[in-house]
């Protein structure tokens, strides 16, 4: 696929739900223009607006990447989520258990530690996919209803502070916090390590052999086996790496954020990082691109209701759209808009693939 | 007579391939229609167009003086054509009724349905097992399902292809007759295949397919074989090749030759314990082709997997040159200079996803020539390519374009040039002409002579009869897992290699 | 522990915590049996949740309501199906998509609608069914026979579904689709049909879950009120191996595990009461582990059909 007609496609498919979301702003009753308008200057050009996003962006990047890995691999993560609340339990249970170190020492291991937190959560159906072909779908699905079950047990128990109102940890020490990058904002280091992540993971996967070759299980795990890699071994190295962005993504919301370990602290991010990663197509470096952009969309939603008085939930909308309508263009280079109406209108239920010739001959 | 089925200027295009090229051809009921043809000439891909799996890019069908479109394989059946695929379309978990049933409207899978079954059954002498899950029937039997569900649903017009690749020996007179019987019906049968004296004994008329044209439709009864498959070969009928190939002249002495691999006792045995290679013995001298021959699946492509590293050996050694390979894996091979052309090019020889030049290096990236440093040179990968695509002329010749972009006939040239340039030592090649056309067979054959030619052992695995005899020095013949003769191509007829290849293990010891 | 009145309790908070998990796990087992993952229920309960309440809402008759939550649904899933079927995006991003759009969706329409102001409107709901004489059974009684009609029309549903799947001739052809859908198409079945067919009446299905929540729990549409009942229906169909009436008692062995946690807050709060909130997804994961090798998921499901890949 040409890769500047797949850009145009998107900015197409961009425009198109963005022009939806317009239409119901519409009905709403206010102007479509002066409400993106607003949307985005919030969210990316105001200095408290773009501390927001950032704050949003950082668990979404890593959530993201957690979900590019395996993808290369060949292996659908969705347990980012369930990565994430053990990460974060684990990030918790750590700091509020080290003694009085310096924050250089602390922060990392803190971050450790919720890795292999996301790591080992994330072992489990590596192992039951590599080696009992258990469908790593469902596996990880499973998964992370157990683990928000299990922090909610931790915090509402033995890690519950002390005369709290309801469940949350005691308070992580302030050695261990994340800098704030933005002064007096909530805007912390996260972001800087997930740009991190996405730059070393993109030059692991395009310069190195080992991350070229987990490249190769997911294309074509024939092949990769004719030159050599074991598709087992690589199927729970790139789990392992998922669970621990994931897990490092727990971590960033505890000791950046919230200070805190809460029942259900993570809002939906796991699932949010499957759409970051598809909107960046797998791609490692476009993925802090497409998290800043769907942070974004998501911060500036409520300064748009406040300041214009458009329903916050049209970003939403603009949301599922834009994933649809990305994914269509990913998925379905040809044929799709021209034959959308005709498809329901001329065989309405009796739809057939004949335009489809994804040929490999 | 109107002729039953009627199908004009069919053209069918895979990306770059022309898989049908202005296919005609006029049919009656009642008649046996064989179509012989090379892999790939487009057989299958004509019987996938009859029957609605394909839409053909142009051309049209007519059915008893109308036109008709074949629109999905329900319509097809709506207009009573049928296929029985090599590969059966059956549903291992169901018992041969549901299986037969399935598809129809349910007003038609009641008391009678199971009783009309029971009278197909009757009328064409099929032994069926009602009462068990189809998985666990034997092949024939699977087969006579398939038989009857075509027969259930009336079809007019029935494709076999390959029907008898998958029988056993035993089972494939009581299938003909089946067959016979089916045409003294007034059925329309297409017998896709390409063993010639199933052809002589089944078909009154034989339809010739090469690269997706229709080279000729005949009368069997009066076309000798030799025109045929002068004709399914490429060459004309007076026998010669219309390609002037170069012949060998130069007889290998093997025994003054070094040996390049030996292969020595290997078995490999399925965990169903199924006998895949049984006692596999030879050796093979350095500048030496071996060909290897053998009806499908009779543990050929297993052999190439065991002596490349794929699949590791129950039992035996494997020796290349004096060091021992027997453990080693598949990174230590490539490392020690085995080159390997695998069967399946889309499915292993190539990611068809990455570039062309990715193609060039995906199998041994970690190569010196590869990096820089620790690091993958891109640069040195670009290199390497522009320079194998000039000097194989593969097209078009931008080593940036996706694999997937390039015919199959260059994809090939991918793959051989990568695994020439790395063989050293040992060149195993399996199917490497598959679905090539002549001029591209004829540079991939050549390129093997010259790897041979610079000393180094070619092992040349193929069910391309033809191409084997004419470039080995000797060729080994398998059958069920063992190697049942080693012969000298110049000395001996297809007649011996055919009963070598069909030669049960009893009857070799 | 237990004594009667508790376990009557129990069983009552089953039957209503269960009843909008089993329409979407009844749902998601003929789509999936179909070959399609429906990863969309979630979005798809508050579609059918958004519809009940904007029907009834309208006309004040809860039965038309629910017909405009199931007419709802049907869109959803055909809209999935589009994507799944026609365009083979991949069914999990699909699904994902579609409950962001539904979830946006439904919440802006739901203010549309009833207005901006909390709570929404109220709208005309069911009422309990008490079957005559089996309702006073003690214990069962209760629990059992006062149930809204919605609870009756589960059990009349799941039934429907075993038998249509497992007995009836366009059953067997829907799950030859769900096993090989090539084989199918070659057998003659209209492969896509079924599958449109399949995921639509999956969408209908979930539907009925929002429709139990708006007109038999809290006669209110919320936004977001599916509140992750589509993913853990998706947890009952493995716990129910894929068929209709397993899906169904997991489900309502996922409502009996709500139920009981419920009142173990109050009643015993030194009991941990996540673990019974653990429990159905540990066993779904345990059955799905250790009987992966019998009954299991269709082979054909997650995969889009392309007739002309060779």
């Amino acid at each position: 696929m040409n890769s500047l007609t797949m850009q145009r496609r998107v900015a197409i498919a961009l425009l198109l739900a963005l022009t939806v979301g317009g239409f119901l702003i519409l009905i709403d009753g206010h102007n479509p223009f002066a409400a993106y308008k607003v949307l985005f200057f919030e969210s990316f050009l105001d200095y408290w607006g773009f501390s927001n996003t950032l704050v949003k962006a950082s668990p979404m990047l890593l959530a993201g990447l957690a979900v590019i890995i395996p993808m290369r691999a060949g292996v659908f993560n969705i347990g980012g989520e369930g990565q994430i609340y053990i990460g974060g339990l684990f990030g918790a249970i750590f700091a509020l258990a080290l003694p009085d170190l310096p924050g250089v020492l602390g922060v990392p291991l803190i971050f450790l530690s919720a890795a292999i937190g996301g790591a080992f959560w994330a072992a489990i159906p590596a192992y039951l996919k590599a080696y009992r072909g258990t469908n790593e779908v469902i596996v990880t699905l499973l998964m992370n209803f157990i683990a928000i079950h299990i922090v909610s047990y931790a915090v509402a128990g033995p890690l519950l502070a002390e005369g709290a109102p309801y469940p949350y940890s005691d308070e992580v020490s302030e050695a261990y916090r994340l800098p704030i990058l933005m002064p007096r904002s909530d805007a912390h280091a996260g972001i800087v390590i997930g740009l991190a992540m996405a730059i070393i993971l993109y030059f692991w996967l395009r310069f190195m052999p080992s991350g070229f070759q987990l490249d190769l299980v997911g294309r074509n795990a024939r092949a990769a086996a004719y030159a050599g890699v074991d598709e087992k071994k690589t199927i729970i190295r790139a789990m392992l790496i998922g669970g621990s962005l994931a897990g490092m993504a727990g971590a960033i919301e505890v000791i950046g954020l919230k200070y805190r370990l809460f029942h259900l602290f993570s809002d939906g991010y796991g699932y949010d990082g499957i759409v970051v990663a598809f909107l960046a197509a797998l791609n490692p470096i476009v993925a802090p691109l497409t998290a800043l952009f769907l942070a974004g969309l998501s911060a500036g939603a409520g300064t748009m209701q406040r300041a214009v008085g458009v329903d916050s939930s049209v970003i939403e909308v603009v949301e599922g759209l834009v994933v649809v309508f990305v994914a269509a263009a990913l998925v379905a280079p040809r044929n799709v808009s021209k034959s959308f109406l005709k498809t329901l209108l001329s065989q309405g239920l009796n739809s057939r693939s004949e335009h489809s010739e994804k040929k490999e001959a | 007579m109107e002729p039953y089925l009627k199908v004009t200027s069919i053209e069918k295009t895979f990306g770059a391939v022309r898989a049908l090229d202005n296919v005609n051809l006029l049919a009656s009921r009642g008649e046996c229609i064989a179509i012989l043809g090379e892999n790939g000439a487009g057989k299958t891909t004509l019987a996938s167009v009859l029957i609605g799996l394909y839409q053909p890019d142009s051309g049209q069908i007519e059915l008893d003086g109308s036109k008709i479109s074949v629109t999905s394989p329900a319509a097809a059946i709506e207009h009573g054509i049928g296929m029985i695929h090599q590969h059966f379309s059956l549903f291992g978990a169901m018992t041969a009724e549901e299986n037969i049933l399935i598809g129809l409207p349910g007003e038609k899978r009641g008391a009678a349905a199971r009783a009309r079954i029971r009278q197909l059954c009757d009328d064409f002498d099929f032994t069926v097992d009602f009462n068990v899950p189809v998985a666990s029937m034997a092949v024939g039997m699977k087969q006579r399902v398939e038989i009857l569900k075509a027969l259930f649903r009336d079809v007019s017009i029935l494709i076999l292809d390959e029907p008898t690749s998958v029988l056993a020996p035993t089972e494939v007179a009581p299938f003909l007759q089946g067959v016979r019987k089916l045409v003294a019906n007034g059925c329309l049968v297409f017998f896709i295949s390409h063993k010639l004296d199933e052809i002589r004994e089944i078909a009154d008329r034989v339809m010739i397919m090469r690269h997706g044209r229709v080279e000729g439709i005949l009368p069997v009864a009066t076309t000798p074989m030799t025109q045929m498959s002068a004709l399914m070969m490429g060459q004309d009928a007076s026998g010669q090749p219309a390609e002037k190939t170069e012949i060998k002249e130069t007889r290998l002495d093997t025994v003054l030759a070094p040996k390049a691999l030996v292969v020595s006792d290997v078995s490999l045995t399925a965990p169903s314990g199924a006998e895949i290679l049984k006692d596999v013995d030879f050796t093979l001298h350095a500048g030496e082709i071996l060909g290897i021959v053998g009806i499908d699946g009779n543990g050929q492509t297993e052999l190439s997997e065991v002596i490349t590293g794929l699949k590791r050996q129950t039992s035996g050694r494997i020796l290349l040159g004096d060091k021992e390979i027997s453990n080693s894996t598949i990174t230590e091979r490539i490392s020690d200079g085995v080159g390997f052309v695998p069967e399946d090019r889309h499915a292993e020889g190539l990611v068809l996803s990455l570039s062309v030049e990715e193609n060039f290096a995906f199998r041994s990236v970690g190569e010196d020539k590869f990096m820089s440093g620790r690091l993958i040179s891109r640069r040195a990968i670009s290199k390497i390519a522009e320079e194998a695509v000039k000097v194989y002329d593969i097209r078009p010749s931008n080593p940036k374009l996706n694999a997937s972009a390039l015919s199959g006939g260059n994809q090939q040239k991918i793959v051989l040039a990568r695994e020439v340039a790395r063989a050293r030592n040992l060149l195993v090649v399996v199917q490497p002409t598959k679905g090539l056309d002549v001029g591209a067979t004829q540079f991939v054959q050549d390129q093997i002579r010259a790897v041979a030619q610079s000393g180094v052992g070619v092992l040349y695995i193929s069910t391309e009869l033809e191409h084997v005899l004419e470039i080995s020095h000797r060729v080994a013949v398998m059958a069920f897992g063992r190697i049942s003769g080693i012969v000298d191509p110049q000395n001996t007829t297809l007649q011996d290699i055919g009963l070598l290849m069909t030669a049960s293990p009893e009857e070799k010891l | 522990m237990f004594d009667l009145v508790l376990l009557g309790d129990v069983l009552a908070g089953t039957a209503r915590l269960g009843t909008p998990i089993a329409f979407a796990a009844l749902g998601g087992v003929i789509a999936e049996r179909g070959g399609l993952y429906n990863i969309g229920l979630e979005g798809q309960i508050l579609a059918g949740a958004l519809g009940a309440a904007a029907g009834s809402f309208a006309t004040g008759s809860a039965l038309i309501g629910l017909g405009c939550g199931v007419i709802c649904g049907l869109i959803s899933g055909l809209f999935l199906g589009y994507m799944s079927i026609r365009l083979r995006i991949n069914q999990l991003v699909g699904g994902i998509a579609l409950n962001l759009l539904l979830a946006g969706l439904t919440a802006f329409l739901s203010r549309q609608i009833f207005g901006a102001q909390a709570g929404g409107a109220r709208v005309e709901g069911f009422t309990q069914i008490h079957v005559p004489l089996l309702s006073d059974i003690p214990v069962l009684g209760p629990s059992l026979f006062s149930q809204d009609p919605l609870f009756y029309l589960l059990i009349g549903m799941a039934i429907l579904a075993w038998y249509w799947l497992m007995k009836t001739p366009k059953g067997l052809d829907l799950r030859a689709v769900g096993e090989n859908p090539k084989a199918a198409d070659l057998a003659g079945v209209p492969v896509f049909r079924m599958q449109y067919l399949a995921i639509a009446v999956s969408g209908a299905l979930a539907a009925l879950a929002g429709g139990h929540l708006v007109l038999s729990q809290v006669y209110v549409f919320a936004e977001g009120m599916s509140a992750g009942k589509g993913f853990i229906a998706l947890a009952a169909i493995i716990l129910g191996r894929w068929s209709p009436l397993g899906a169904v008692c997991a489900a309502l062995f996922f409502g009996f595990c709500d139920a009981v946690q419920f009142k173990l807050q109050f009643t015993s709060p030194e009991v941990p009461y996540q673990l019974f909130l653990i429990l159905p997804y540990l066993a779904s994961l345990i059955a799905l582990v250790l009987l992966a090798t019998k009954a299991s998921a269709p082979a054909g499901v997650g995969r889009p059909y392309d007739r002309e890949h060779r």
